[in-house]
């Protein structure tokens, strides 16, 4: 299996992850921006931006040269030595050569980041060997106690409305934007070091700047990328109306202060043309959603139309046009993208996105793989050849078919029937896997637990059978060494003869219930009662976060990621707000191998030793197995890409994950089109 | 033809002495198409009556190996050309993983034989009369109950579960939550607009003024506050008695605008006049000289409301907000074909909405001889 | 006649502040508010927010107070200022949001009223005139099957249907070069082509009530007296069809417009989620689903108050119609 590969890989890439950090630390500071790439490139195959041999020739194309207004394509790329060279996919895979022209189709559903994640420029990015590679800062390094890190930058590389892009835009963005929480997150986590205490950001020259920390940080690059991803904004567009909003924000209630947010609100709609209602909203949505606005000048491929009636994401219809001044280039100098537009198209659901897709009217949807056969058959149906794309999958297991039990829950009996290893273990086994694997997903995913798939960092054939077998008797007998007593009703219930039901819930429409209906046939034959409740996800979100959830099936974030180092949130109690088996619980509550857990992640953080690191995470990892504090039923099965043929350059095999910002990774500037 | 009406009873004495409600089912009867449709109502709510004992399966009976599998073919002659014993085989399934298809064949190696009044799983008909035959099963060569083998004559859901089972079960609720919240709607609108009608004054204004506000709040709000309001965790039967008032308390608005209208139109009528006058109560006036006046119209009002009613459960249940599985209602089942790979690649799972079209119809026709039949002037 | 107009008119006001506080109760019933359904879809992106950021946004939207505060809050801009608040979702004053999707949505809304009444009026008459004949059964069942059909399933068929014969999917009304290029004269044969659809599927969902009425009220009245006495006298069929009888067939048509003038100001919504179409329907379901307070209020405020106009000219429509209803109001 193609995706298999990927994943060794993955395994692989992540224990050197590890490493590379070490092969940072250790080389000596250098001394010019040029030198320091070169430890950065030796584990980042897929890019390059090592010096041209021969004087490449750049060109540009009709779509510029037709407009006749930009003037010369060397002079809007960054200097010679500085482009990057997109000449490999994310997997490393060689890319074609391409052509300019034409438009990429695709349809909405008026979300934030429906346009966000496949054109976003992050300072750095991930290709799927989970390694970070050098993407708007053309490297880095790091000082030999992890304490400072030096930010290397492109010489001459421009914002989208030609202004040039410095190290003042980064450090600007930090110190007025994040210390200020203009943009409504502040300072992230990647920037605090182990006391919480948020970093220092300067300014060395235009293409330097340092970031500063109080104790060692030793992930602070791949931290960046997960967290943060950009770490810029034009302060030559949002100076003004930051300050204003920084400047009102200092003030005391009163006319004063309703007048200068008046002020900054103006300040903002003379940016985007748009009106907002308060200072709050508009920081967040100009300068985290920056993209999703007219006017405001990224660093993207693509940027948002200007003209009336196509630039506003919650039209019917929207188009992000070519930035003129985009800084990358294919291998023989053509300046990307390739493609002059990307276009959408407002939809309902994503049944229509994929009818869309059928004739021809949208270009790429990700599909269930029941719609597969019908993807197919529209080439000759409607003369639409459209190639499916099998990208590998993330989770432990299959989210739909995971059962998270609240292991911090108020009622005691349920706290300590939960937290019992053999509670577990038989809702685990007195579910048939196989013909639940048949049933919900006609085999296309394979029976097993939750648990790292096969490839993926942690993965033992072990672990993922753990508990997998199905064993009706051997269920009884742990539900009754759990403290369990079968009642007359041929119910179990507590010793004391309280009642026992589990109350499941899930989000509605999430397909959960079909699942439900399944496990409560095999739940009620053991002797589990049970019932099932699915409400809207905004209710369920609510109650996640009160820790009210007792049992949770789809849940809304599932156990397992790419690695529980780079994102620990599903996988380490107090990380997320939002994870249904660890609920509200935190290092303060948290008891037994669960607060293990939580010390060896501190310890992780505070650990430069790359083998140090890599047995602190074996360890966490070895916690997961031998608790099993969720239950997965079902592996995950392949995330599958529709994509219309005439597509080019769309790359198969890479790795879904948010981490790798979905279909980010899939780096849409190198896609081109030909009928 | 100078008829001065259109059509002229041949009355005979008999006609002459009928009560009312004969002389309406005489007419009735005339109405070819409601006859018709009375007979296809009766047989699909006998069927919900027998809906155990039809059906073949369980609305658990789950199958991986018959999930999203066509009607089953049932052979009459065997392999040497000779009428046989109806029989199926049994079906094997390949998973294509370029095609992403599965291909499911016939296994040829064993027969099941079509059973009548075969031994299934246990039911309580009418909740307590414990029985196990169902009308048809499958046997294997020896005489077995099959536990693998399958007969799904309308084809298998997405759990492979059986259509045509879970289309009886489904009309239990379906076929009479309408009923039931028809009734409701028809007796709160008659009683309310009779009680706004008759009496007038200030009852009639508060009354109007209701009718103004619930009416004047459009459906879908309505539905999504009282779905809210259904409290979470209750029983199925539970839930179905809320989507029933649900359905009434929108429904009976209208009717009651239209029965107040004639009230009032009809409660200077000397007929009325003469009633009260010779002592006759007001809820014997209204029930007995009024309605009648107009039942007709009432009818008409009652007979589409059911399928209103129908097709409002079907659209809750499309917008998420009525009955959920493992409740089966025509509205479940519905919202399960709503996907376009439904369409395209299962269109045995389709079979329910003909159910419904048929009995929406049905309903209509019906309707439509009762008022004829009700018209006191033919 | 005036003085029952009078009357109507007077408690008007009263009617439609007693609706408006109905409604917001209604819009604000379900558990949850805008907040955190916008943190939920934020969370289905990826995001997560914390629990102090959304409390952050609930005082930012005002949404911290008990409901009858937001609601006298509203109601006093609305009163005030005229000032019908804003769409947290779209961030943009409501009356411009509902701006952008009326013309679309009383042009398509008008266009599917008039069909259903040219459709229905004749199958009606001809029905009523030709009882039990073949053609009233065939013409019942044909107003019938679109009625019978529920919507959303009819609109998936009929696209996927039109797909496999043609090869091309019409979702929506517009295509994305109408879109893109704004509407050129070359894309008017197109734009009615997509039309088509809509208009059928959901004209023809209300076809039945309308020939049911209109049937039935034909016949009744075609045995009334003064039909009789029409006939003796020797009046035309035609005449008696249409001066007599269809004009008092047609009361209760009227009465039921009332409920039309709503169904033409937000349009369809099932069958406008299933077909993709940008009109207010759809719009306001999203609203209420999210608890865009302001947004679902307004639209849901301005359908009640056609409503209650309709039913009010529906009443005085009546009232002259049928002189007994007046007689009666005045007594």
């Amino acid at each position: 299996m193609k995706n298999m590969k990927q994943w060794i890989a993955l395994v692989l890439a992540l224990v050197l992850c590890l490493g590379t950090m070490a092969a940072c630390a250790a080389a000596p500071a250098p001394t010019t921006p040029t030198e320091t790439e070169a430890p950065v490139e030796t584990t980042a195959p897929a890019e390059t931006t090592a010096p041209v041999e021969e004087e490449m020739v750049f060109t540009e194309a009709p779509f510029l040269t037709a407009a006749g207004t930009y003037g010369k394509v060397e002079d809007r790329l960054p200097v010679a030595d500085d482009v990057m060279i997109e000449s490999v996919d994310a997997a490393g895979n060689a890319l074609e050569i391409g052509v300019y022209g034409g438009e990429l189709k695709r349809s909405a559903g008026g979300g934030n980041w429906d346009a966000g994640k496949p054109i976003e420029e992050g300072l750095f990015r991930f290709n799927t060997s989970g390694t970070v590679e050098p993407n708007v800062a053309k490297g880095y390094d790091v000082s030999d106690d992890y304490t400072v890190y030096t930010i290397y930058l492109r010489e001459g590389m421009k914002w989208s409305d030609g202004e040039p892009f410095t190290a003042e835009d980064c450090v600007w963005f930090y110190n007025a934007v994040c210390l200020n929480k203009v943009d409504g997150k502040g300072v992230r986590s990647c920037h605090k070091d182990a006391n919480g205490d948020p970093a220092v950001v300067e300014k060395v020259d235009d293409t330097t700047f340092t970031v500063t920390f109080g104790t060692p940080k030793y992930d602070f690059v791949e931290a960046l990328t997960v967290d943060l991803k950009w770490h810029y904004a034009p302060k030559h567009v949002f100076e003004k109306m930051v300050d204003l909003v920084i400047e009102s924000k200092g003030m005391e209630d009163g006319d004063a202060k309703t007048a200068k947010e008046a002020e900054a609100l103006a300040a903002a709609q003379e940016i985007c043309g748009v009106e907002f209602s308060d200072i709050g909203k508009a920081g967040k949505e100009m300068l985290y959603y920056f993209w999703n606005y007219p006017g405001i000048p990224t660093l993207n491929p693509f940027v948002l139309s200007n003209e009336e009636g196509k630039n506003s994401i919650k039209g019917e219809y929207y188009e992000f046009v070519r930035n003129p001044y985009y800084w990358k280039v294919d291998a023989k100098g053509q300046q990307l993208p390739y493609m002059d537009k990307i276009v959408y198209t407002t939809v309902q659901n994503e049944t229509q996105t994929l009818m869309l897709l059928l004739d021809g009217t949208v270009d790429y949807q990700t599909i269930a793989v029941q719609d597969a056969p019908t993807v197919l058959d529209a080439e000759t149906t409607s003369g639409t050849k459209i190639n499916l794309y099998q990208w590998a999958p993330t989770y432990w297991g299959s989210g739909e078919y995971q059962l998270h039990l609240n292991l911090g829950i108020a009622d005691e009996q349920k706290n300590a029937l939960f937290n019992n290893p053999d509670f577990r273990q038989a809702l685990s086994i007195a579910v048939d896997r196989v013909e639940m694997a048949a049933t919900l997903t006609n085999n296309w995913n394979e029976p097993g637990q939750a648990a790292p798939q096969e490839g993926a960092l942690g993965y033992s054939e072990e672990w993922a059978n753990q508990w997998t077998e199905y064993d009706p008797a051997k269920a009884q007998t742990l539900l009754e060494s759990a403290g369990l007593t079968k009642g007359s009703d041929g119910f179990y219930a507590f010793a004391d003869g309280t009642k026992f039901e589990l109350n499941i819930v899930s989000v509605a429409d999430s397909g959960a219930g079909t699942t439900y209906e399944f496990l409560k046939k095999y739940f009620n034959a053991v002797g589990i009662n049970c019932n099932f409740n699915d409400y809207d996800r905004s209710v369920v979100d609510n109650d996640l976060m009160a820790g009210s959830i007792e049992c949770m099936l789809f849940p809304v974030t599932p156990i397992g990621d790419i690695s529980i180092a780079l994102k620990p949130n599903s996988m380490i109690p107090g990380s997320a707000t939002n994870v249904a088996w660890y609920g509200t619980m935190n290092e303060e509550t948290a008891t037994g191998d669960l607060k293990t857990l939580i010390d060896l992640k501190q310890k992780l953080d505070e650990t430069g030793d790359p083998d140090a690191r890599a047995q602190i995470v074996n360890d966490m990892m070895a916690l997961h197995q031998k608790n099993q504090w969720t239950i997965g039923y079902i592996a995950e099965a392949p995330a599958i890409h529709a994509v219309n043929a005439r597509i080019h350059n769309f790359p198969d095999g890479l790795v879904w994950s948010d981490i790798y910002r979905d279909m980010g990774i899939a780096h849409c500037q190198c896609w081109f089109i030909q009928e | 033809m100078a008829t001065l009406f259109k059509k002229k009873e041949k009355n005979q004495e008999s006609t002459y002495l009928a009560s009312q409600w004969q002389l309406m089912w005489i007419k009735l009867k005339k109405h070819k198409l409601a006859r018709f449709s009375m007979a296809i109502l009766l047989v699909l709510y006998l069927g919900a009556l027998f809906a155990d004992f039809l059906a073949p399966y369980g609305l658990d009976d789950f199958s991986g190996l018959y999930k999203d599998t066509a009607p089953t073919k049932v052979y009459w002659r065997d392999e040497n050309g000779k009428f046989s014993r109806p029989f199926v085989f049994k079906l094997q399934k390949i998973n294509d993983k370029k095609t992403f298809t599965v291909i499911t064949t016939e296994d040829y190696s064993q027969k099941y034989y079509v059973k009548f009044f075969c031994p299934g799983i246990e039911y309580k008909f009418l909740g307590f009369i414990p029985g196990n035959v169902h009308l048809y099963g499958l046997v294997d060569e020896q005489g077995n109950v099959s536990t693998d083998a399958r007969i799904n004559i309308f084809g298998a859901d997405s759990m492979g579960r059986d259509i045509f089972s879970r289309l009886l079960f489904g009309s239990q609720v379906s076929l009479t939550i309408p009923f039931v919240s028809a009734a409701i709607s028809f007796v709160l609108g008659i009683l309310l607009g009779g009680i706004s009608g008759y009496f007038g004054g200030w009852i009639d204004n508060l009354i109007q003024r209701i009718i103004e506000v619930i009416s004047a709040v459009p459906s879908i709000p309505l539905w999504l506050a009282l779905s809210a309001a259904i409290p979470p965790g209750i029983s199925v039967t539970a839930m179905y008695l809320y989507i029933t008032i649900i359905l009434s308390f929108i429904g009976w608005t209208g009717l009651a605008r239209t029965v107040r209208g004639r009230f009032i139109a009809l409660r200077k009528e000397d007929f009325v006049m003469a009633a009260r006058l010779a002592g006759v109560s007001d809820f014997k006036i209204i029930v007995k000289h009024l309605v009648p006046g107009f039942l007709s119209y009432l009818i008409v009002n009652l007979t589409l409301g059911i399928p209103g009613s129908i097709l409002g459960e079907t659209s809750m249940s499309y917008l998420g907000l009525g009955m959920k599985s493992p409740a089966t209602s025509w509205g479940v089942l519905l919202k399960e074909t709503e996907a376009l790979a439904t369409v395209a690649q299962c269109p045995w799972k389709m079979i329910p909405l003909i159910f419904v079209i048929i009995t929406v119809l049905a309903y209509n026709f019906l309707g439509d001889g009762m008022r004829d039949a009700a018209d006191p002037y033919k | 006649m005036l003085k029952y107009i009078g009357k109507r008119l007077l408690l008007f006001i009263p009617t439609i502040l007693i609706i408006s506080v109905v409604i917001f109760f209604i819009i604000q019933l379900p558990p949850g508010d805008y907040a955190s359904s916008y943190a939920a879809a934020m969370a289905a992106e990826g995001e997560i927010l914390t629990p102090e950021q959304i409390q952050d946004l609930r005082v930012q939207f005002g949404l911290d107070k008990p409901w009858y505060v937001q609601y006298f809050i509203w109601m006093t801009d609305i009163i005030t200022k005229g000032d019908f608040g804003y769409s947290f979702e779209y961030g943009r004053d409501v009356w411009a949001v509902i701006g952008d999707y009326l013309p679309l949505t009383l042009a398509i809304s008008f266009i599917i009223l008039v069909f259903q009444y040219a459709v229905s009026l004749p199958i009606g008459i001809y029905c009523a005139n030709h009882q039990y004949s073949v053609g009233d059964y065939i013409w019942s069942f044909i107003g019938f099957i679109g009625t019978a059909t529920p919507n959303f399933l009819l609109a998936i068929i009929v696209m996927y249907v039109i797909y496999v014969k043609t090869g091309g999917m019409y979702l929506g009304l517009f295509s994305t070069e109408m879109l893109q290029n704004g509407m050129r004269l070359e894309y008017i044969p197109e734009f009615l082509g997509r039309c088509l659809i809509p208009i059928f599927v959901i004209g023809t969902s209300g076809t039945c009530g309308i020939i049911r009425t209109v049937r039935a009220q034909m016949l009744d009245e075609q045995a009334r007296q003064y039909t009789l006495t029409a006939r003796a006298k020797g009046c035309s069929e035609a005449t008696i069809t249409y001066k007599y009888c269809l004009r008092a067939a047609l009361n209760p048509v009227v009465s039921g417009l009332s409920g039309a003038l709503r169904t033409i100001f937000s349009g369809s919504t099932v069958s406008a989620i299933v077909m993709n179409m940008a009109i207010l329907g759809p719009v306001l379901l999203k609203a209420l689903k999210s608890q865009d307070m302001y947004l679902a209020g307004t639209i849901v405020l301005v359908q009640a108050i056609l409503v209650v106009v309709g039913t009010l000219l529906s009443d005085i429509a009546l009232a002259w119609l049928d002189p007994r209803i007046r007689f009666s109001e005045r007594s």
